[in-house]
């Protein structure tokens, strides 16, 4: 199954937000609890943002594109310009299993490596959410920091786990693409 | 604490103070600022950080404080009440007084005494032998590195992160550290 990362109709991410943010199995923990979003809470959230030239945030439907379902959203966060970003993607879950994930996250690493020319990226998540994080390593990304048992969610500890991309490590993975950029410090 | 500083709530009149204080080149990327920028900040533009942690959310911050304000020790913790993250930061001119280890022994002790921390994290620049070595004297264990956090001197530096777990604490409170 392909998928395509794209901007869409204000009701559609509102309403695939609040359903993921509602789902214990594809929404964080703690902080972000209750699930009680509603699609107008997710509406003031990303639709009442004003323009402006200094963005760090930006997020996307994850659009499915044999038949234009959404199938969950991809964003990242904390730019700091041509240097770093925080990724983050959540797939409901009728898509676990089908390469979804991997499609649209590794588009918006594209995006991240190619036109933000970021220089690493980052992710935060716990090891209780086994399938997330083999998907992030197939997407590339490796282990950072650990931090055991330090986190409670689903009934039971799970350890606290940031992983990180270098652009490089990135486009060894993808040698159809050549990195141009200049690096001055490496 | 020693016996010459202490750790207070930020007020509103210790933002200027605070903020010539941090705004000394040598703490670049070692500030424990919000979303801080790896580079030189005005004293202004660092005011308006300070300015959010008179009533932080989600976190804390203090000054140490002597004979006068000699550092900031701030506080997270966005994600999970279980794992704080603390920075201690001291003014320059007041380092190898003894504050900063003072400063940080009473954060960690607080978060164990009065929260229910598990473990709390904390980091230091790997150009920063100083910094690295006053981390891993604080107890705790490393637990991983964060590639590329920012630049100096021409060169990418890593991020080297700690976290003391309260077992840890726990026995070297019952052993009188």
């Amino acid at each position: 199954m392909s998928s395509s990362v794209s901007g869409r109709c204000e009701r559609t991410i509102c309403r695939c937000s609040s359903r993921l943010r509602n789902d214990l199995a594809t929404q964080a923990w703690s902080r972000t609890l209750p699930p009680d979003y509603t699609v107008e809470m997710m509406r003031r959230r990303y639709w009442d943002r004003d323009f402006s030239y200094r963005r760090d945030d930006g997020i996307f439907v994850i659009e499915v594109k044999d038949t234009a379902e959404a199938a969950g959203t991809a964003s990242y966060s904390e730019v700091i310009d041509r240097m770093e970003a925080a990724w983050g993607i959540a797939v409901d879950q009728r898509f676990w299993g089908s390469g979804v994930a991997h499609d649209a996250g590794d588009a918006l690493l594209r995006f991240l490596f190619e036109e933000l020319g970021l220089r690493v990226v980052r992710l935060y998540t716990q090891t209780e959410n086994e399938r997330a994080v083999a998907a992030f390593r197939k997407l590339g990304f490796r282990e950072a920091v650990r931090v055991p048992l330090a986190i409670f969610k689903g009934g039971r500890h799970a350890d606290n786990l940031s992983m990180d991309i270098l652009r490089e490590e990135w486009y060894a993975i993808h040698p159809h693409l050549e990195d141009r950029m200049i690096d001055p410090f490496r | 604490m020693s016996a010459d500083s202490r750790l207070r709530p930020v007020e509103s009149e210790d933002v200027l103070p605070l903020a010539l204080m941090l705004a000394d080149p040598s703490l670049v990327g070692r500030r424990g600022l919000h979303e801080d920028r790896p580079g030189p900040r005005s004293v202004a533009s660092i005011s308006r950080s300070l300015e959010k942690l008179v009533d932080p959310e989600h976190g804390a911050a203090w000054v140490v404080e002597a004979d006068g304000i000699v550092g900031l020790v701030t506080s997270i913790w966005w994600w999970d009440a279980l794992i704080p993250w603390a920075n201690v930061v001291i003014d320059p001119v007041r380092q190898r007084q003894g504050h900063g280890t003072a400063a940080a022994r009473a954060v960690l002790d607080h978060f164990f005494e009065n929260t229910p921390a598990l473990a709390v994290e904390y980091a230091a620049p790997s150009w920063d032998a100083d910094a690295l070595s006053f981390a891993d004297s604080l107890g705790g264990d490393r637990t991983g590195i964060r590639r590329r956090e920012g630049v100096r001197r021409g060169r990418y530096f890593d991020g080297v992160h700690f976290a003391l777990r309260r077992s840890t604490w726990e026995a070297r409170h019952a052993a009188g550290r």
